[in-house]
C-alpha cells in the first residue's frame, strides 16, 4: 500500500513464508501385499492405538510385511535416518497422535 | 515496496484511522496495544543492527515465516522496545531458532511452556535491564519489551496464535514477557555465562522452555543445606513436567539466599549437585502405583529406576539444573522454574558470536547447554 499525505504507512509484521509445502503422497486403493510401517511417536495413547490398529491390519488387510518404528521423542521430528529407512523399506506409513 | 510494508489487499487505514485499533483489527498483537511502526522507527532499529532490511535471520516455527531484519525491527517497534535492544533481541531469536531448542514443539505443545530468557554481561547495563527487585515482574522497559518483542515474533512470524498453532491448554503469564537479567553485582557466585566458559565482558543470552517460577520461601535457615532443602522441596513434586519428561530446569536464587549459601563456601557446582541429589521423586508417584496400568513416559532416562519405591532425580544430571542469582537485595526468597522436558535443549548464545571454550556443544555460534557429567 502506498503512503500518501492522507493515508498513514503501515507495516505487516508477519514476514513471508518462502518454505514450500510438501505434497501428500498418492493414496493406495488397497493394502494387500503392501509393506507397512507403523511410526509410533512414543506417547502412551498413540502407542496403544497404533498397536491395536496393527493387530487389526495383520488380521484382515492381507498386508505383505509390517515394521514398527518408535521416534526418540514425541515432540521432536523423526531423525532423517529413520525417515530414510522408512521410505526405503516400506510402501505405506501409518502414524497417530494420542496425548 | 519494502518487505514489511502491508500488501494492497489488507484494508487500508485512512487519515483518521486509529492505528492502535487498526493493528488490533489485523490480529497482529499479543492482546495489548502495540506501538504503530513508522518508517523512521524501523530504520532506527536497522541502523542499530547495522544490517540491510532484507537480511535473513531465521525461519520461525511452526509457521516457518521468514524473519528478516526488517520484520524483526517492525516487531521490536510494536513491542515498545528501543533500537539499542535490537542486537540482544536478534541473538535471543537466533537462540530460539537453534534446532536443539525445538521451537516447533515449544510453540505448538499443549503444555504451558514459554521461552525464558536470561541475560548476562555488560549489555544488561547498556540497555538498563532489571536484575534486582521484582525481576520477574513489571516496571522495567528493557525486560518488559524484549520479552514482548520475542512473543510478537513468535505470534506474528511463527504463527503461534492461541488455539490455532499454539495448542497450549493453559499457557502462562510469561507468554507476554519472560525476560530477566542475572544480578551479577550482588551474586557471590561467578556469573552464569562465566561458569559456562565465556569471558565476563561478553554478553550472552540463555533461553529455556519453561513453566512459570514457583516461589521458595525460607526465612529461617542460616546455612546452605537449609536453604537448598526448601528449593529441593519445590523441585521434588510429580506434577511439573520435569518429573514426567525429564529435561532441564532452572533455579533462581535470591541474593540473600545466595549470600547464605556462598557463606558456607558452596559454589554453583555444589549447589547443582546437591539439588540434583536431593530433589527426587518416587517412581510409584509418577506411575500412580500402576493404578491405571504401567503408564509412564517412555522417554524418561533408561537408567531411572522403575521399581515403585525407586527415587529418581527430576533431571538427568546436575548440569541440567541451571542456577542463576537474581532479585532484590532484601528478602529470603528464591524460585524454582521447571522446564518443558527432554523435548527442548536450552541454548546459550553470545551477542558477539564468540564461543564457549569449555567444550559445550557449540554449532553455528550457539552453545547447546547439554550435560557434561
Amino acid at each position: 500500500m502506498k503512503s500518501t499525505d492522507s493515508t498513514p504507512r503501515v507495516f505487516d509484521p508477519r514476514g513471508v513464508v518462502s518454505a514450500r509445502p510438501q505434497r501428500p503422497a498418492l493414496r493406495r486403493s488397497s493394502l494387500a501385499g503392501a509393506k507397512v510401517a507403523i511410526l509410533d511417536n512414543s506417547k502412551w495413547n498413540a502407542g496403544q492405538l497404533l498397536r491395536n490398529v496393527a493387530v487389526e491390519l495383520e488380521r484382515g488387510a492381507a498386508i505383505g510385511e509390517m515394521r514398527y518404528y518408535t521416534k526418540e521423542s514425541f515432540s521432536r521430528v523423526a531423525t532423517p535416518e529413520m525417515v530414510a529407512e522408512i521410505v526405503r523399506d516400506n510402501d505405506v506409513v501409518l502414524t497417530a497422535i494420542g496425548d | 515496496m519494502s518487505v514489511g510494508q502491508v500488501e494492497d489487499q489488507t484494508p487500508a487505514p485512512g487519515a483518521e484511522t486509529d492505528l492502535v485499533e487498526w493493528y488490533f483489527d489485523q490480529g497482529w498483537t499479543d492482546g495489548l496495544p502495540v506501538v504503530p511502526p513508522t518508517a523512521e522507527k524501523v530504520q532506527a532499529v536497522l541502523d542499530a543492527l547495522g544490517v540491510a532490511a532484507h537480511e535473513h535471520i531465521c525461519r520461525v516455527a511452526p509457521r516457518h515465516g521468514d524473519l528478516s531484519a526488517e520484520i524483526l525491527a517492525i516487531n521490536l517497534v510494536m513491542a515498545g522496545a528501543r533500537p539499542e535492544y535490537a542486537p540482544l533481541l536478534r541473538t535471543a531469536i537466533e537462540a530460539l531458532c537453534d534446532p536443539a531448542f525445538n521451537l516447533n514443539g515449544v510453540q505448538a505443545t499443549t503444555h504451558m511452556a514459554a521461552p525464558l530468557m536470561v541475560v548476562n554481561g555488560p549489555v544488561r547495563h547498556e540497555i538498563g535491564m532489571n536484575a534486582g527487585h521484582n525481576v520477574f515482574g513489571s516496571g522495567n522497559r528493557a525486560n518488559a519489551t524484549l520479552g514482548r518483542a520475542i512473543r510478537l515474533i513468535l505470534l506474528n512470524v511463527g504463527g503461534a496464535q492461541p488455539g490455532e498453532l499454539d495448542k497450549s491448554t493453559l499457557g502462562h503469564p510469561g507468554k507476554y514477557t519472560y525476560c530477566i537479567a542475572e544480578n551479577e553485582e550482588e551474586s557471590p557466585l561467578a556469573p552464569f555465562h562465566v561458569s559456562k566458559g565465556f569471558a565476563g565482558d561478553t554478553s550472552t543470552v540463555f533461553v529455556m522452555a519453561a513453566e512459570p517460577p514457583h516461589s521458595v520461601t525460607n526465612h529461617v535457615a542460616d546455612d546452605a543445606e537449609g536453604i537448598l532443602a526448601s528449593i529441593a522441596s519445590a523441585m521434588a513434586t510429580y506434577a511439573h513436567n520435569n518429573a514426567v519428561s525429564s529435561g532441564h530446569c532452572a533455579v533462581v536464587v535470591g541474593p540473600e539466599h545466595a549470600s547464605t549459601i556462598a557463606g558456607d563456601g558452596w559454589d554453583r557446582g555444589r549447589v547443582q549437585s546437591h539439588l540434583w541429589e536431593n530433589a527426587r521423586v518416587r517412581f510409584g508417584d509418577i506411575a500412580f502405583d500402576h493404578r491405571y496400568g504401567k503408564v509412564y513416559n517412555r522417554n524418561l532416562p533408561a537408567w531411572y529406576g522403575r521399581e515403585l519405591e525407586s527415587r529418581n532425580p527430576i533431571v538427568p544430571s546436575p548440569d541440567h539444573v541451571h542456577v542463576f542469582v537474581a532479585g532484590g537485595s532484601a528478602g529470603r526468597f528464591s524460585a524454582f522454574i521447571p522446564g518443558w522436558g527432554h523435548m527442548s535443549t536450552p541454548v546459550l548464545r553470545a551477542l558477539d558470536g564468540s564461543r564457549s571454550p569449555t567444550g559445550d556443544d557449540c554449532l553455528d555460534e550457539s552453545c547447546r547447554v547439554e550435560d557434561r557429567s
